[in-house]
């Protein structure tokens, strides 16, 4: 097995690896992460909390027994998250629901959204449900010859039509 | 050679020309969202025509963003090594962007205040900047481009998680706001890992700049918030700026310190880097970057002229080594990019007064 990278500044075991190339040359660097913040080179990269990252992966992973999480849209599973640290689409959230607590606890504050809501997404959503809902009652009251109701849905509708077209 | 962003490095970028703004301690603000589609792989899971595919629909929109009249867009597929790098030098898109797979690209507006990078981590990473301190001023900007996106691009939301990000460091808000400060004094007093293991501390982290070493990479640190879920954008703008303020009195009082204990080596310094920048005919840009560092203290000691300031900041983005290169209108060896470039900087040099050295506050 090779041996662990040391730090170029204190030789302590390196967690973060980075190359570079300067004025033509190749510059590679193994640093540890006290170190990180005084090596400007590491300033170029975006050095996310990997390392928490992946203990937390683990330790979710342990703590419900070995269950095995893998996300039905792109296929991202644990071992995967643990290696990269990186989820493979937005749907990945619902699929790794149950540890998210420890992977968030990690290295976040909070587990809930206290920012900004993007207004204008939400209000399409809103409508797109409510027009699926409509809809479906549409179709029920047509088939069961509910016809008085089958009109009312069909205003409402057009109603949120309109509001869509006017809206955009 | 017509180059593609020959127009970006002409005209005149609120990095390297407008600053009007310029400030002692604090060189600029800068904050980024990360933003994804909705129902789309993360572009480090989509193949390249899923990743062209993003490109197109986000480049559209972004181009009719809010502050973003007569933009640039500029893949990354289609740029020489070179322009790509003077991009990263210039602070518009990340190293990993430049290195990042096919439909990797950025939109730039007019005066290189608003860079939005696609198919960099997240599909969307909406950055803006200004020079000086003005963490309230580029929330208000890139919020109202983030809000005007929204109008047409369906994001990646969930109520409880907020924006949904590739990696869930970034997941809530999608913010990180730094800020890039200058401070050779908490530097050449050795007080720099204190303040660095203090900032931590409150969950907000500290790195250097381009170049090696501290002393190398011109005593600039960025410092920045590190977490993004539980706190809404306003209370972690707010922690920043407190942290921002008592580390610049802290920069401040060890200049102070500096001046009373130990004049003489920090005139000389200072006094030696004009000698060099104003006559010396290598530079790298290590070395650049350090001496120009000086010089901003001095300018900041009342030592040159106002403008001299603005153009060090200028120069810190300029001196570096695609933009040399570009200076040199071809590829060149390093030796004759450390030629070039103090031929240039002597140029400026020469028309800057020396020091005056009785203008130091004592
Ligand atoms: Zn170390
Ligand atoms: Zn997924």
């Amino acid at each position: 097995m090779a041996k662990p990278k040391q730090c170029i500044h204190c030789g302590k075991p390196a967690t973060i690896h980075l190359t570079q190339i300067v004025d033509g040359e190749i510059r590679k660097v193994d640093l540890c992460e006290s170190c990180q913040v005084n090596d400007s080179m590491a300033a170029d990269f975006e050095i996310e909390p990997f390392a928490k990252l992946a203990e937390g992966v683990a330790a979710a992973v342990q703590e419900h027994g070995g269950e095995v999480h893998a996300c039905p849209k792109c296929g991202c599973d644990d071992s995967q998250l643990q290696q990269t640290g990186r989820f493979g689409c937005p749907d990945c959230y619902e699929a790794f629901e149950p540890i998210l607590p420890e992977l968030l606890g990690k290295i976040q504050p909070g587990l809930s959204h206290e920012g900004k809501v993007p207004a204008h997404g939400v209000q399409r959503q809103r409508v797109e449900k409510k027009q699926m809902e409509l809809r479906k009652k549409l179709e029920a009251a047509v088939r069961e010859e509910r016809f008085e109701d089958a009109a009312v849905y069909r205003d409402e509708l057009r109603t949120l039509e309109t509001e869509v077209t006017d809206g955009a | 050679m017509e180059l593609k962003i020959d127009s970006l490095i002409r005209s005149d970028s609120e990095l390297t020309h407008l600053h009007s703004s310029s400030i002692p301690i604090i060189l600029s603000t800068r904050i980024r969202l990360a933003r994804n589609l909705s129902n789309r792989s993360f572009p480090n899971h989509s193949d390249a025509s899923q990743r062209s595919e993003v490109f197109e629909i986000c480049a559209k929109a972004v181009g009719q963003g809010k502050g973003m009249d007569s933009s640039v867009a500029l893949r990354m597929e289609d740029l020489s090594e070179m322009e790509r790098n003077i991009l990263v030098e210039r602070h518009l898109v990340s190293r990993e962007l430049i290195e990042g797979h096919e439909g990797a690209g950025v939109i730039i507006n007019k005066d290189q205040s608003c860079a939005v990078m696609i198919n960099e981590e997240d599909h969307l990473r909406v950055q803006s900047m200004l020079a000086g301190f003005h963490l309230d001023k580029v929330w208000a900007t890139i919020d109202a481009l983030d809000n005007s996106l929204e109008e047409h691009l369906d994001f990646a939301y969930s109520d409880h998680l907020g924006f949904l990000t590739a990696c869930p460091s970034n997941v809530g808000t999608g913010l990180r706001a730094s800020v890039m400060m200058h401070l050779p004094g908490l530097v050449m007093t050795k007080n720099m890992e204190k303040v660095i293991r203090a900032v931590n501390q409150i969950g907000l982290v500290v790195r250097g700049w381009l170049g090696e070493g501290s002393d190398a990479s011109g005593s600039i640190f960025q410092i920045s918030n590190q977490q993004t879920l539980g706190e809404s954008e306003e209370a972690i703008l707010k922690r920043l700026a407190n942290v921002l303020k008592t580390v610049r009195v802290q920069e401040e009082n060890a200049r102070m310190r500096l001046l009373q204990t130990d004049r003489n080596r920090i005139l000389d310094r200072i006094g030696r880097a004009y000698g060099i920048l104003r006559n010396g005919h290598l530079l790298s840009s290590g070395e650049g970057m350090s001496l120009l560092s000086l010089i901003r203290l001095g300018a900041d000691f009342g030592m040159f002229p106002k403008d001299t300031r603005c153009l060090v900041d200028r120069l810190f983005i300029e001196a570096q080594p695609a933009h040399v290169q570009y200076l040199a209108e071809s590829e060149i060896e390093s030796s004759a990019r450390d030629a070039l470039r103090a031929s240039s900087v002597r140029d400026y040099f020469a028309t800057i007064a020396e020091p005056d050295y009785e203008a130091a506050p004592s």
